[in-house]
């Protein structure tokens, strides 16, 4: 399992468009991702899972690969989550 | 008469009609239909029904497709099957595992996504609807002028409502970011939301008032009352109307021809901002290709955006600013190292003048785009003479390039540069003396000059274009231009702030590029100031 820790800028937070894009990200992938707070772990495949973690801009997130090809999957999720600007 | 007076600003605008209150058929618990997978029979044939709508509305407003992924959610589906595994109707099991789901969601801190909750409660009625084979439109006999008064407008609902017809929207539920607020901004209707009592004090047909400025519902007002809400409606849309009458207008100062033009981010938007009666696009952020896309956009794609966005100003200028990223600003393809002061850090031209291979594919691509139209090409975040010859230079070669393959562009594109960085106003005349236009970007110009980070709330209050010091460089920046015949035009935030634009009159700006949705507003403010 290989994981990376994120701080999240988009200014209003992980919302639903992006959730949305995510979930969809993260099931393209051949892995599971999990996503994880201080406060609790969740499987990043599912979006209400993702938006009860209340993820605000400025909240460290610890995103982790588990099986599949990790590395580049990591990236890819690392990547889009530092990519939401809305 | 009753006054009902909400905290949240939801849209603007006066409206007075009467009420539609919107009747939710009431879903009684009910005992199972039948056998544990029966239920489970039920439930899986109204997700299949509710997936399909869902899908379909996917068209209508992107929320709909965080929509589909809840709907076919693991956690939702599995709380589902627990309540029915311990004997619930499938009806019931969905409720209930709403109610958990709301539940969890209204204990998070930040109220953009507690307010998500709506979403959960929006796609399990319609789980509910389908189950119970409740597929009525619920704003059936709906009349022109009526305002709609509900508990919660849900995105679903309002994919349903004739926009048209409606006057305003009162909600008992709901906070300034709800999807109601946002249609409702979007379309000019007046709405309250989150009027705790609203649903207590108003009956069918009942007269009301919407005051959306000032958060106010008036429940069968007096005579007195309503004579002057219908004077400040009307009031209200004179203003609206003069506005967007002023919008086609071409503003002139004596003889001297003053441009109002609009800032756009995609091809779309140039087309409403043309149609509104902008004079140009001032600033084109081609960005948007950058970020939309999984990697780098060919030269081809960029061409095609360019010339069509060129195409639809006819004449008019389209201005468009080189890839502005960094900062704030991330893609997703392009990794960025990781910067203490990203404002302060790799940006802008200084990405594009070091991926060189990159910028020249974009600058050919703006180039061959020229013959579509009148292009002009600006570059972010200058702040010296060196680069802009050093872009220019590429900017050259790729003329020269394109004529050795037969490929055709316009004789003349004029390049522009953008004034934002401190640096850039001290050489103002300088820069000014080798390029054809200058274009103030306020936003980042403000919080440079004034050193302050405009994300940071200790000092945000620091970070205003009104500060003495940002006025002195804007007004330095319009004399150097003046100075050396070079145009010079605002496309910051402050172009569009109509409480400024006398003080930039009096500047000297002569050329304004602002939000689509100012187009008017800053004509009209103009037409005034010119006309005294």
């Amino acid at each position: 399992m290989l994981s990376q820790k994120v701080v999240l800028t988009a200014p209003n937070g992980m919302h639903a468009r992006p959730a949305g894009e995510l979930v969809k990200l993260v099931k393209s992938l051949d892995g599971k991702i999990l996503f994880a707070t201080p406060a609790k772990q969740v499987a990043a495949s599912s979006i209400l899972a993702l938006l009860s973690l209340g993820l605000k801009c400025g909240t460290e997130i610890e995103i982790s690969a588990d099986g599949g090809s990790e590395q580049e999957n990591l990236q890819r999720v690392v990547a889009f989550v530092e990519s939401i600007k809305e | 008469m009753k006054r009902l007076t909400a905290t949240v600003r939801a849209s603007e605008g006066i409206a007075i009609g009467r009420a539609f209150v919107v009747e939710r058929g009431e879903v009684v618990a009910e005992p199972p239909q039948g056998s544990v997978e029966q239920e489970q029979q039920r439930f899986e044939e109204a997700l299949r029904s509710s997936v399909e709508q869902i899908d379909a509305l996917t068209a209508v407003n992107d929320v709909f497709a965080a929509h589909l992924e809840m709907v076919q959610d693991d956690m939702l589906r599995e709380s589902v099957e627990a309540y029915i595994g311990d004997g619930a109707s499938a009806t019931e099991a969905v409720r209930r595992a709403c109610d958990d789901i709301v539940a969890m969601f209204e204990g998070l801190d930040d109220e953009y996504l507690r307010e998500r909750a709506d979403d959960v409660k929006d796609v399990c009625s319609r789980l509910v609807a389908n189950l119970v084979g409740d597929v009525r439109n619920p704003f059936e006999g709906l009349r022109d002028g009526d305002i709609i008064v509900d508990n919660l407008l849900t995105p679903s609902d309002m994919a349903l409502v004739a926009l048209d017809k409606v006057a305003g929207f009162v909600t008992r539920e709901g906070g300034a970011t709800a999807h109601v607020c946002i249609i409702a901004r979007n379309h000019s209707i007046a709405a309250v939301v989150g009027l705790h009592e609203v649903l207590d004090c108003v009956k069918q047909g009942d007269l009301l008032v919407v005051d959306g400025g000032e958060g106010v519902v008036i429940v069968e007002p007096d005579e007195q009352t309503l004579a002057e809400y219908r004077m400040r409606r009307d009031r209200y849309a004179e203003v609206r109307e003069r506005e967007s009458a002023s919008s086609h207008e071409r503003i002139y100062d004596g003889e001297r021809f003053i441009p109002v033009m609009a800032n756009a981010g995609n091809v779309d938007e140039v087309r409403r901002a043309i149609s509104l009666g902008a004079d140009g696009i001032g600033l084109f952020r081609s960005e948007f290709l950058y970020m939309e896309s999984a990697e780098e956009p060919s030269e081809e794609q960029q061409y095609e955006a360019y010339a069509a966005a060129a195409a639809a100003c006819g004449e008019l200028p389209l201005t468009i600013r080189t890839l502005d990223v960094g900062g704030d600003k991330a893609i997703s393809w392009l990794p960025f190292p990781k910067e203490d002061n990203p404002f302060l850090g790799w940006r802008a031209i200084r990405v594009s003048l070091e991926l060189r291979d990159m910028f020249r594919r974009q600058l050919r691509a703006i180039l061959r785009a020229s013959t579509a139209g009148r292009v002009r090409v600006m570059f972010p975040m200058i702040t010296s003479v060196e680069e802009l010859r050093e872009a220019k230079l590429l900017l050259d070669e790729c003329r020269v390039e394109l004529d050795m393959q037969g490929i055709p562009f316009a004789e003349k594109v004029e390049v522009g540069v953008m004034i934002e960085t401190p640096a850039a106003v001290f050489i103002a005349p300088a820069l000014a003396a080798e390029c054809d236009f200058f274009s103030i970007g306020t936003n980042d110009l403000t919080q440079y000059v004034m050193a302050a980070d405009r994300g940071n709330a200790k000092v945000a209050s620091l970070c205003d274009p009104y500060a003495a010091a940002v006025v002195e460089a804007v007004r330095q920046t319009i004399v150097a231009a003046e100075q050396s015949d070079t145009e010079c035009c605002m496309c910051g935030e402050f172009a569009s702030d109509s409480a400024a634009t006398q003080l930039l009159i009096d500047c000297g700006l002569r050329e304004f590029s602002v939000n689509i949705s100012s187009v008017g507003k800053i004509k009209h403010r103009l037409q005034e100031i010119l006309s005294k």
